[in-house]
């Protein structure tokens, strides 16, 4: 499940439109910028606003509305237990009484506001989000992070981890299809096969990181056999896409 | 460039030994094959040639140099090494960046690098997915970008371990096909390891067997396949067609004077059988 | 566990970012140095991270009600490259999370890097150890660092989102904690208990088949000869 989801946005990237020509740096830039603001300004106009506009790109762009509403989703839920905090346990005028288990509680109109405006916030930001990542691949964006000065080793290190998160994956799942054939991961809620597949899935954990190990050495060996000199990336990013421009110069 | 192994000899941290005597000399321009079973080192043997593994004995030269001498940019500008497994060897994002990665490690200048991105990618095929991320391309598209990221560097001598491991059928004759282009249109120096003994007649013209840490026979594929028992002592067989031969010489009375080891000599060998002319073609 | 772009003030997120950057900045000095001595140092942290980020996704399954919960990895990370190391893996790992799930987020990175990298590794970390010294066995000493480092997660979340609510006079943070704690206290008490058995089980596995690794790293005395 969770992989679906991974590769629908990372197979969105490789579409070619208007958002996944442009620069990556203007739009990691852009982002933050709407990001701090939107964390600056309060009320709900901006946040609303800037919804609008993001889920106006998304529809231009048309991306799945399934992915865009469940994205959403998860956050907002949590949003929503916020907001209800909020409003109950304000201060300031009260707008209407509940009368739960003998007490009154009150909402405000204080809370009320705020609680509007986190919801708005965690939306746009959630959108803000999504934007990015069904129109930027990593490696763009690792670049644009490269860019604008971010620190180049833990760039560095996503990029590995990116690349090899494919791979491991692949071989993960092999190892579990194998487990589950033997049984690994028996069906029912009892105890006993509950501890039976915990036992299993410790395993695939265990597995998969000697795996991971043993292919960091051939992969090292792999770059050796290649000069490496202790640089992951190259040099400065400028766009691919750009005409005449590499990554490496 | 002449890349020669003397009296190497390996042997792991934990003491097996791996390589027992090695004397072999790569000869220049040829396509060659080293053949064994699985097992025998042939991986461990191509890590100690291109430094990789240092040998617990002996040495290994490029040019009369032991290659512990030369820098690791200047060795690997030499001899290119491609990995079996190309998840092992393409760890950059996209197909264009990990091509450039050896360029950028000999630090040339970057229209220098995007030159030679660009031509190694046109060689193996691959020019339109330079941008394309590593985990979108296929087997056969990963060993060609495998390929292409040590083609970059430009080297003289390419050392390919188990290349068509993996591949379907047609995707083995792709890859042999470009070998055999680099090896005569580019001039390059082909050492590869394989256990397929029907594909190394047809492409290889120098064979090396490798048995039991030691380089067991050497020399052309007529020479190699004429020693069925050290052949098949080695754990190998001989190609299809040579064990045809050797049943229609054995059983059915044929003359041949020496055992067909492709499809065309087979084809060469019966059809002078059945006109009877007795010319049977070597 | 992570805190949602929208939810802090920028007020708290400058805070966390403030002081994660101090811890992450170490982190970052480790790896640097230690990749410069050994080569082979980024292509390995590179796939530990990859393997890390995987087991974090796995479902693992819950007793009884038949759901399945995710484990947050952090506490395992420590144990294997150190715990400021791991506070680097965990900042990729929080970047990609918000990059392919939007989970998490941008200006929340601060305070998530906060709970998960800092407070997961170091109590994580320090927990294995200790538990080392006090003579447990491998596995049982990574379960308990792998238990005490999630909810040590857990509640540095609570804690970052009870102060972080904006302008609540009423609500004394302490309240919010509460709040916030017996919400999160359903879900995040069987998951601590089940990353506690898997990493003390995936790192006694490890241990008998291939010690060599753990030697590598540094987690195993080597056996003298």
């Amino acid at each position: 499940m969770i992989k679906e989801s991974y590769f629908a946005v990372d197979a969105l990237t490789q579409r070619d439109n208007l958002f996944t020509r442009m620069d990556a740096r203007v739009k990691v830039i852009l982002s933050i910028t709407a990001l701090i603001v939107l964390l600056a300004i309060p009320g709900v106009k901006f946040a609303l606003g800037l919804v609008g506009l993001i889920m106006a790109a998304l529809f231009l762009i048309r991306i799945p509305l399934k992915l865009v509403i469940g994205r959403i989703a998860v956050p907002l839920i949590f949003g929503i237990f916020v907001f209800l905090l909020l409003l109950f346990f304000q201060n300031g005028h009260p707008i209407f009484t509940l009368h739960v288990l003998g007490s009154n509680i009150a909402g405000t109109r204080e809370g009320f506001i705020l609680g509007t405006t986190i919801l708005a916030r965690i939306t746009a930001s959630v959108s803000l989000l999504l934007f990015l990542s069904v129109t930027t691949p990593v490696h763009e964006l690792g670049h644009a992070l490269i860019y604008l000065r971010f620190p180049k080793v833990i760039v560095e290190i996503m990029l590995l981890t990116y690349r090899y998160l494919f791979v491991l994956w692949d071989e993960g799942m092999r190892i579990r299809q194998a487990q589950t054939l033997r049984m690994g991961y028996p069906d029912g809620r009892g105890i006993r096969t509950w501890k039976r597949s915990v036992k299993s899935i410790s395993t695939l954990m265990a597995m998969v990181f000697i795996r991971a190990y043993d292919r960091a050495e051939s992969t090292f060996d792999a770059m050796q056999a290649r000069a490496y000199n202790g640089n992951v990336t190259g040099g400065h990013y400028k766009s691919w896409k750009t005409k005449g421009m590499q990554p490496w110069s | 460039m002449v890349l020669e192994a003397k009296e190497v000899q390996f042997s792991y941290s934990d003491g097996t030994t791996a390589l027992k005597e090695i004397n072999l000399h790569i000869p220049r321009g040829h396509f060659c094959a080293l053949l064994g079973p699985n097992g025998v080192g042939k991986t461990t043997f191509f890590k100690v040639l291109i430094n990789l593994l240092k040998p617990s004995q002996g040495e290994v030269r490029l040019d009369g140099q032991p290659v512990s001498n030369y820098s690791r940019a200047e060795l690997y500008r030499r001899i290119g090494f491609v990995f079996q497994d190309p998840n092992d060897q393409l760890f950059a994002p996209t197909v264009g960046e990990d091509v450039a990665f050896g360029p950028t490690n000999l630090k040339f200048p970057p229209a220098e690098i995007a030159a030679r991105v660009q031509t190694a990618l046109e060689l193996v095929g691959i020019p339109q997915l330079i941008n394309k991320p590593i985990h979108y391309l296929s087997y056969g598209q990963k060993k060609r970008a495998s390929i292409a990221g040590v083609l970059a560097m430009r080297p003289q001598i390419m050392i390919l371990d188990e290349p068509t491991a993996g591949l379907d059928p047609l995707g083995v004759r792709e890859i042999m096909n470009l070998l055999v282009r680099l090896n005569k249109q580019e001039g390059i120096t082909i050492l590869m390891a394989t256990h397929d003994v029907d594909l190394v007649p047809i492409y290889a013209n120098h064979i090396f067997i490798l048995n039991e840490g030691k380089i067991v026979l050497d020399g052309s594929p007529k020479e190699v396949f004429s020693q069925k028992q050290l052949i098949r002592s080695a754990h190998l067989r001989l190609p299809r067609v040579a064990h045809l031969g050797e049943i229609l010489f054995n059983k059915d009375n044929l003359s041949i004077d020496s055992l067909p080891l492709t499809i065309g000599e087979a084809r060469r060998m019966v059809v002078s059988q059945v006109k009877g002319t007795g010319d049977s073609h070597g | 566990m992570h805190i949602q772009d929208g939810f802090l003030t920028g007020q708290w997120a400058v805070t966390w970012f403030g002081t994660a950057s101090v811890f992450v900045a170490k982190g970052i000095y480790d790896v640097t140095k230690k990749a410069e001595k050994i080569l082979m140092f980024k292509p390995l942290l590179g796939l530990v991270s990859a393997a890390v980020f995987f087991i974090s996704l796995l479902p693992i399954p819950v007793p009884i009600t038949g759901t399945s919960s995710h484990p947050c990895g952090t506490p395992l990370a420590a144990i294997l490259v150190g715990p400021f190391v791991s506070i680097v893996l965990s900042v990729v790992s929080l970047l990609l999370q918000a990059l392919f799930f939007a989970h998490g987020g941008i200006t929340t990175l601060g305070a998530n890097v906060m709970s998960e990298g800092v407070i997961g590794s170091l109590v994580g970390y320090v927990i294995f150890r200790l538990g080392r010294k006090m003579g447990f066995s491998l596995g049982i000493a990574a379960g308990i660092a792998g238990f005490a480092g999630d909810i040590a997660v857990y509640c540095t979340t609570s804690l970052e989102l009870a102060l972080g609510m904006p302008g609540v006079h009423n609500l004394t943070a302490a309240k919010a904690f509460l709040a916030f704690s017996g919400l999160y206290l359903p879900t995040q008490l069987p998951l601590a208990i089940l990353e506690g058995l898997v990493t003390g089980a995936m790192l006694k596995y490890i241990a008998k088949v291939r010690p060599d690794i753990l030697y590598n790293l540094g987690i195993l005395e080597k056996p003298e000869k």
